[in-house]
């Protein structure tokens, strides 16, 4: 099944809307034409923040430095959130540092 | 003459709602069938329905909850509008037609596809392909180009982007849903033959074939119930025990045959007499006078006020309330749950609901832990699941016994487990494909 990309509209839970570019990524999906609910990719940033600030806060470095590049998805009509590579050719970049 | 597919995009309402939008079809003087899943019962605000430059307030008459059978009927205070006429004949290969209003064309915007054949899961979708459903398309009326009748309701994509086509809700899960659309249908049609006066002469005289009814031994009540013993004894001890007693099951599971049944056999299982055991509808109830009226009715009384001296004297033992996902789940149904649990807690009447939902599903706006007066009554209520294939044949083969038919014509259809409804649906829908192709034939 290919992918393609396309402009959905999205409710922030303020109730605020936008419409985002996003990856289809297929599906059956119910057919009412909605709002879609950004809750996913709120879970969804809080989970891999976490993870990963457990993770550095057990090495304790001076300095901590997270990039994450993430991208809107549409799978089976609700919102959801893909890891992919950013600029810096990297889906999660990590730069911990240490004072001497 | 207009087209059949040019009366179609007339019958095609937009459906608004808080949260979104989607497609409704009129197939009554003022009635829109739709997919429930279009109107949103969660999300708070006003339903309206755009036909023809016109904005009409609608409201929900009945609705049957996604994922199956996902269909909704609203009312609209205008009816001078023509219907689309609904026949679940449908064949292998058959081009198929609907008109929706999608994100892209809030105008509206065709789709044509073709029928693939029916998904062999519970819910049994018809499956669709080659079409690209949008957005915006679910519950728009499918015209089977063929018969020249709408034969589903359109609910879901396959995949938004490509031709992969959909899957529709088949028009005899309508029927099986809301069988009360079948008179509602004649009646229109009889009276309005705008939808007759588009179709060809062979769909019309297909059409005159299949509407003698006579004779087709998949159609009407039957006597026996198959399948449901088993439930029907789990009632009577749920009564026996003094408990209230819920039961739960999609639409054309049989819980009206189950009534049935019940009925005649409360005096000789639990030794109540007729007039102890009152029997509501919540199609036909709307208020909680309307309640009090019915159960004054009952214990031989004429005003809605007496209900309490007239309990005193000879007090219900049992109340059975039918349909009861057509009571409001909002603040005025709420009066009539809490008015139906205090007969119990000050008379000691028990509660039969019937219902296509569980009723903490039903009616989940009712605080559960605060004050939710039905939710509790009977916490493991009693579910009418899909017959099992041997009570599929026998269901069949007890229909088939009225007629000179072989079961064989029909084995095919029983390979499954599924509701009664919709086994005798699809049975009636195959008796009737065959009659006409004999007449036709001869």
């Amino acid at each position: 099944m290919g992918s393609s990309e396309e402009l959905v509209g999205v409710k922030l839970p303020n109730g605020a809307t936008m419409h985002v570019q996003a990856t289809v990524l297929g599906g059956e999906e119910d057919v009412a034409f909605g709002w879609l609910s950004f809750d996913e990719v709120s879970k969804t940033l809080e989970g891999i923040a976490g993870a990963i600030s457990g993770a550095v806060q057990k090495v304790k470095p001076t300095k901590a430095v997270v990039e994450l590049g993430l991208e809107l998805a549409v799978e089976s009509g609700k919102l959801t959130t893909l890891l992919v590579k950013g600029n810096g050719k990297a889906n999660l970049r990590i730069v911990l540092e240490w004072a001497t | 003459m207009a087209k059949v597919d040019e009366l179609l995009r007339e019958c095609s309402v937009r459906i608004v709602t808080a949260s979104g939008f989607g497609t409704g079809a009129f197939v009554a003087p003022g009635l829109v069938l739709t997919c429930a899943h279009v109107i949103d019962r969660e999300a708070c605000g006003p339903l309206r329905v755009s036909w023809s430059g016109r904005e009409l307030a609608a409201e929900i008459v009945a609705c049957h909850a996604a994922p199956f059978p996902d269909l909704a009927l609203l009312r609209v205070p205008f009816s001078e509008h023509p219907c689309a006429l609904l026949d679940p004949a449908v064949e292998l290969g058959d081009s198929l037609y609907a008109f929706g209003y999608t994100g892209e064309e809030p105008g509206g915007d065709s789709v044509t596809l073709e029928y693939e054949g029916p998904s062999l899961r519970p819910d049994e979708l018809h499956k669709l392909k080659q079409g690209q459903v949008r957005p915006g398309f679910s519950g728009a009326a499918l015209l089977n180009q063929r018969t020249g009748c709408v034969c589903g309701v359109l609910k879901a994509t396959r995949e938004r982007t490509s031709d992969l086509g959909g899957r529709a809700v088949p028009v005899s899960a309508v029927f099986s849903a809301m069988a009360w659309l079948v008179d509602k249908q004649q009646q229109h049609h009889a009276a309005d033959p705008r939808w007759h006066n588009c179709l060809e002469p062979a769909q019309r005289a297909r059409l005159q074939c299949c509407s003698d009814a006579t004779g087709n031994p998949f159609l009407g009540e039957s006597e026996e119930v198959i399948g449901r013993d088993d439930a029907l004894r789990r009632v009577f001890g749920k009564l026996r025990a003094g408990n209230h007693c819920s039961v739960v099951g999609p639409p054309g599971s049989g819980k009206s045959a189950l009534l049935r049944l019940l009925r005649p056999r409360l005096g000789e299982q639990l030794n109540w007499a007729e007039n102890e055991v009152a029997w509501l509808n919540f199609r036909a109830i709307q208020t909680l006078r309307e309640v009090q009226e019915a159960l004054v009715h009952r214990l031989g009384g004429q005003r809605a006020g007496d209900w309490r001296s007239l309990m005193h004297v000879a007090p219900l033992r049992l109340v059975v309330l039918d349909d009861l996902g057509g009571m409001d789940a909002g603040a005025n149904g709420l009066k009539m749950r809490r008015w139906l649990r205090g007969l119990h807690d000050t008379f000691g009447t028990r509660l039969l609901p019937l219902s296509n939902e569980r009723l903490d599903v039903l009616f989940r706006k009712d605080d559960p832990t605060r004050d939710s007066p039905l939710a509790g009554v009977d916490p493991i209520p009693v579910l009418l699941a899909p017959l099992p294939v041997v009570e599929c044949q026998r269901l069949v083969e007890a229909r088939l016994a009225r007629s000179t038919l072989p079961f064989a014509g029909y084995a095919d259809l029983c390979r499954q487990e599924q509701q009664p409804g919709a086994l005798l649906a699809r049975c009636a829908a195959r008796f009737e494909e065959q009659r006409w192709v004999g007449k036709r034939s001869a």
